[in-house]
């Protein structure tokens, strides 16, 4: 799994020319177990492997061509060879088209992985773990140096003009990057530092609003004879113009320069560039920029400059993709250093990891050198460490910890340094990101906030208070405000107006009004309402002495019903209300009438009973499906089936 | 002995002869339940000599690329039935070992290729079977490739006198090989240009059989390499002694 690595960066004009040494990092460094640095020097490498190379063609046919054509006296010392492990790794390194490894790589590679050359499972994940790590290394973008500190300095490939060392890019003179693309065209020339000589963008409608794609990128399909497509096509026809215009008057420059990056994509966007006679961009050596680029902008363009001038430290080296046991890396080293030698050089692969890496341990003034210089870009990288401890605080608002940053080490609150906070949880030198206050008020810590404006944090710097993250700490600002005055231009910031605690007292007593004026009106409702249904009871009371009046049966009916109804209408506890009104109507009846009652119902409770079992339903609620009742849900069912059935 | 010269034959319209057959110098095996034409060519030829039996390995016919022989022993895959074993034990010499062989790869035929003192054997077998084919062979085994391909049994057929490995098999490799091997190598092709040597030819010391595919000129490559029949340098000697001396008597 490919991990986002934590990377610091820094532009390589800030580190200063000694640090970066005289030739620069011009060897490849590479972190031995011990800790120590050997030089490996490119050149020494591709001669031998030269000698290599010519020493297969000689005569003789008792070899082993798996093993780099190595000779013997006799075939009885051939079939031996043919039995090692060491030449049956080399069959299957050679099965799967890699290049065969050295008697003494082979044997220390046996000494720390016990590995022979028998099938291994292990073994073969190892090895494409190690495939894999070094196809990285030969597509990665960035050329990787390893520190003695275990940490890791790259910078863009494509940026070092002599493809090897960081002195060549902190010393180029001249540098033209142009960008194009969608109508948008933006080139300028870069002096030393990267500081801007000349620059011009142009913008030109060409691309077709919504279906999106210039026009010329439609004229494949059908040539559209709309007005808007012939004014793009007119605008194209004008952007080319003046691109070709731009190029011809920086003809010198491009000419001149160390280094010309151009980014064109699309095949019309390219032509514009390179496709007409007297292109000034054809004599010279053009390079793609490694990283996305946004909209051709000047802005864009200045990022893009940069981004290539700039060097990474990490920790992690940032061309790993797969964990690599600790003991492989140290072992595989030289086959990656052949590999990157390789780019370095920027030659054509050639009989590559079999050569005997003759390594050169550095002399000590040279090792001098190279910490000195790591140790200055270290420091030019560094944070503080009070200062990361503070943005750590302000993250977690943790007052006590940021108070004592801010008062016993004396950072000032306004971070004089210029560290910022980023949106990936890190602090960095550059400039960009989020103060500690922003930080703290865009969490809601609101008594941090408070703590930080009271010992000198900027609240009109940025946006903190846009970035409250609630009343709260948008209140601790407007406070602050009313008790200082004249320390800052608060309106500057953004706050609205100051808030005294005169000011808070009257929004309490109108809070507190107005809390008082709601618990009224609860109350005169909850009042309404109890004597609603204190009407309603008494209606129904009304109702049911009438109906103990002895009366024909028919209009008993209609009376209980009508009071039913009633009753049910008036929405009071539906069950309760029935059996009330029917023991009032019951003890007011004569004798006989009661009588009639209890007939009725036991009639009704002896039909309640369940339609498919049997069981009476008196006292529980049936379940009811068609004109049936039942006790439960399987009778229903069972009692389904049947009628489904028969 | 009989004049020694390649016979081609077909398997039910296949040339392939090398995967339904198995000729080492001490015994032929021949697929069983094909027609009877197959196995009376090699009857014809060989009856005399050794036995020729007619087996099934693991209920396939395939039985030229399912086992591995030479005149010391046989090499069965896992797969393979008692009956089986017990039949061919039954009809072989007693002097020839039978062994099965627990593999990952099954198709012996493919991975190993040998004479009666060594063997070309797949860079993938496990060290297991590589010590029974050693034993088991009387060999000694040499993990290689033929022209990159892992399947030496395939992609060469070698006796004790020659051999042929596929046409891309470039000439330092013959070389490395054939000094391993100790026997002349050839570069070669079978059944009018396939390189699948070992499914096409099948040899021992003293004959040789080949698809019926196989033109004139291919038979007289394979001839010449595993010194069979007229071609040979001292039988031209011997036809043509005669006169020679008759003309150095004058």
């Amino acid at each position: 799994m490919k991990e986002k690595v934590k990377q610091k960066r820094v532009s390589i004009f800030s580190v200063s020319e000694a640090s970066l040494g005289v030739g620069g990092v011009d060897g490849i460094a590479v972190a031995t177990s011990d800790g120590g640095e050997e030089y490996v020097d490119v050149k020494d490498l591709s001669e031998e492997e030269g000698e290599e190379s010519q020493r297969v063609g000689i005569e003789g046919s008792a070899v082993c061509l798996t093993c780099d054509g190595i000779h013997f006296e006799d075939y009885l010392e051939q079939r031996e060879h043919f039995g090692t492990d060491w030449h049956r790794h080399n069959v299957r390194r050679k099965a799967r088209k890699r290049p065969p490894l050295s008697e003494s790589h082979f044997e220390k590679l046996a000494d720390t992985l016990s590995i022979s050359g028998s099938e291994d499972e292990d073994e073969e994940d190892r090895e494409e773990e190690e495939f894999q790590r070094l196809e990285a290394i030969r597509r990665t973008p960035k050329l990787e140096y390893n520190l003695a500190s275990g940490e890791y300095l790259s910078a863009w490939k494509a940026a070092l003009p002599d493809n090897s060392s960081l002195s060549s890019l902190k010393n180029m003179k001249l540098t033209c990057v142009f960008l194009a693309g969608g109508g948008h065209f933006a080139g300028a020339v870069f002096g030393p530092q990267g500081k801007v000589l000349k620059h011009q963008t142009y913008h030109r409608y060409t691309s077709r609003k919504k279906q999106g794609g210039e026009q010329d990128y439609n004229e494949k399909a059908s040539r559209a004879k709309s007005a808007g497509a012939q004014i793009r096509r007119y605008n194209m026809q004008l952007l080319r113009q003046e691109i070709r215009g731009v190029l011809k008057d920086w003809t010198n420059e491009i000419h001149n320069a160390d280094l010309v990056f151009l980014h064109a994509p699309g095949k019309g966007t390219r032509e514009t560039f390179l496709g007409y006679p007297d292109s000034p961009l054809k004599d010279v050596q053009l390079r793609r920029i490694p990283f996305t680029t946004r909209r051709a902008t000047l802005d864009e363009v200045k990022r893009v400059m940069s981004e290539l001038t700039s060097v990474y430290l990490s920790s992690q080296s940032v061309v790993e993709v797969v964990s690599v046991p600790k003991k492989a890396l140290d072992v595989k080293k030289g086959d990656a250093v052949t590999s990157r030698a390789t780019i370095a050089d920027s030659k054509p692969p050639a009989e590559k990891g079999t050569a005997h890496l003759k390594t050169k341990v550095p002399k000590p003034q040279e090792t001098d050198l190279l910490d000195k210089e790591i140790r200055v870009v270290r420091e030019e990288l560094q944070v503080p460490e009070d200062v990361l401890q503070l943005f750590e605080a302000c993250c977690i608002g943790d007052v006590v910890t940021a108070k004592r940053v801010l008062e016993i080490d004396r950072i000032d609150a306004k971070f004089p340094q210029g560290c910022r906070y980023q949106k990936d949880q890190k602090v960095d030198v550059d400039g960009t990101g989020l103060s500690p206050l922003e930080v703290a008020a865009s969490l809601g810590h609101h008594e941090l906030v408070l703590t930080i404006l009271e010992l000198g944090g900027n609240p009109v710097e940025g946006s903190p208070y846009l970035r409250a993250a609630d009343k709260e700490t948008r209140d601790t600002f407007r406070r602050f405000w009313a008790l200082n005055p004249d320390r800052w231009d608060f309106a500057a910031g953004g706050i609205p107006s100051p808030l005294t605690s005169h000011m808070e007292a009257e929004r309490e007593a109108k809070l507190r009004e107005k809390r008082r004026k709601a618990k009224q009106k609860k109350k005169a409702k909850s009042k309404q309402e109890k004597a609603e249904a204190e009407a309603a009871q008494q209606a129904a009371e009304a109702r049911a002495v009438w109906e103990c009046v002895p009366k024909p049966k028919a209009v008993r009916n209609v009376a209980f019903t009508l009071s039913l109804s009633i009753a049910l209408f008036h929405s009071v506890p539906t069950l309760a209300s029935i059996s009330l009104l029917w023991w009032l109507a019951r003890r007011r009846l004569p004798e006989r009438e009661k009588r009639a009652m209890a007939l009725e119902g036991r009639l009704n409770l002896k039909t309640a009973t369940c339609r498919w079992c049997g069981k009476s339903l008196v006292g529980i609620t049936p379940f009811e499906r068609l004109s049936f009742k039942y006790c439960s849900t399987t009778c229903v069912h069972a009692h389904r089936e049947e009628i489904e059935n028969s | 002995m009989q004049e020694r010269s390649a016979v081609t034959c077909q398997f039910e319209g296949s040339s392939e002869i090398g995967v339904f057959s198995c000729l080492t110098n001490t015994y032929c095996l021949v697929a069983s339940g094909g027609s009877e034409n197959f196995y009376s060519v090699f009857e014809a030829e060989l009856a005399d000599h050794i036995p020729v039996v007619r087996v099934s390995v693991s209920g396939t016919r395939i039985v030229g690329r399912m086992v591995a022989g030479n005149k010391n022993g046989l090499v069965l895959p896992d797969s393979v039935t008692d009956q089986e074993m017990q039949h061919m034990a039954n009809s072989l010499p007693d002097t020839v070992r039978i062994v099965r062989c627990s593999d990952r790869l099954t198709a012996l035929g493919n991975c190993i290729a040998c004479n009666d003192y060594v063997a070309l054997i797949h860079p993938d077998i496990s060290k297991e079977s590589e010590e029974v084919v050693a034993d088991v062979l009387g060999v000694e085994t040499i993990r290689h490739s033929i022209a990159g391909e892992p399947l030496v049994g395939t992609y060469s057929v070698f006796t004790n006198q020659g051999g042929i490995v596929h046409p891309e098999c470039s000439i330092e490799d013959q070389d490395e090989l054939s000094s391993l091997l100790q026997v002349p190598l050839v570069a070669g092709t079978v059944n009018r240009g396939s390189g699948l040597v070992g499914t096409g030819v099948v040899a021992n010391d003293w004959s040789a059989f080949c698809g019926l595919d196989t033109t004139g000129m291919e038979l007289e490559v394979i001839q010449s390499v595993l010194k069979l029949g007229s071609s040979q340098p001292s039988n031209i000697l011997g036809e043509m002694r005669a006169s020679i001396i008759e003309s150095l008597a004058n």
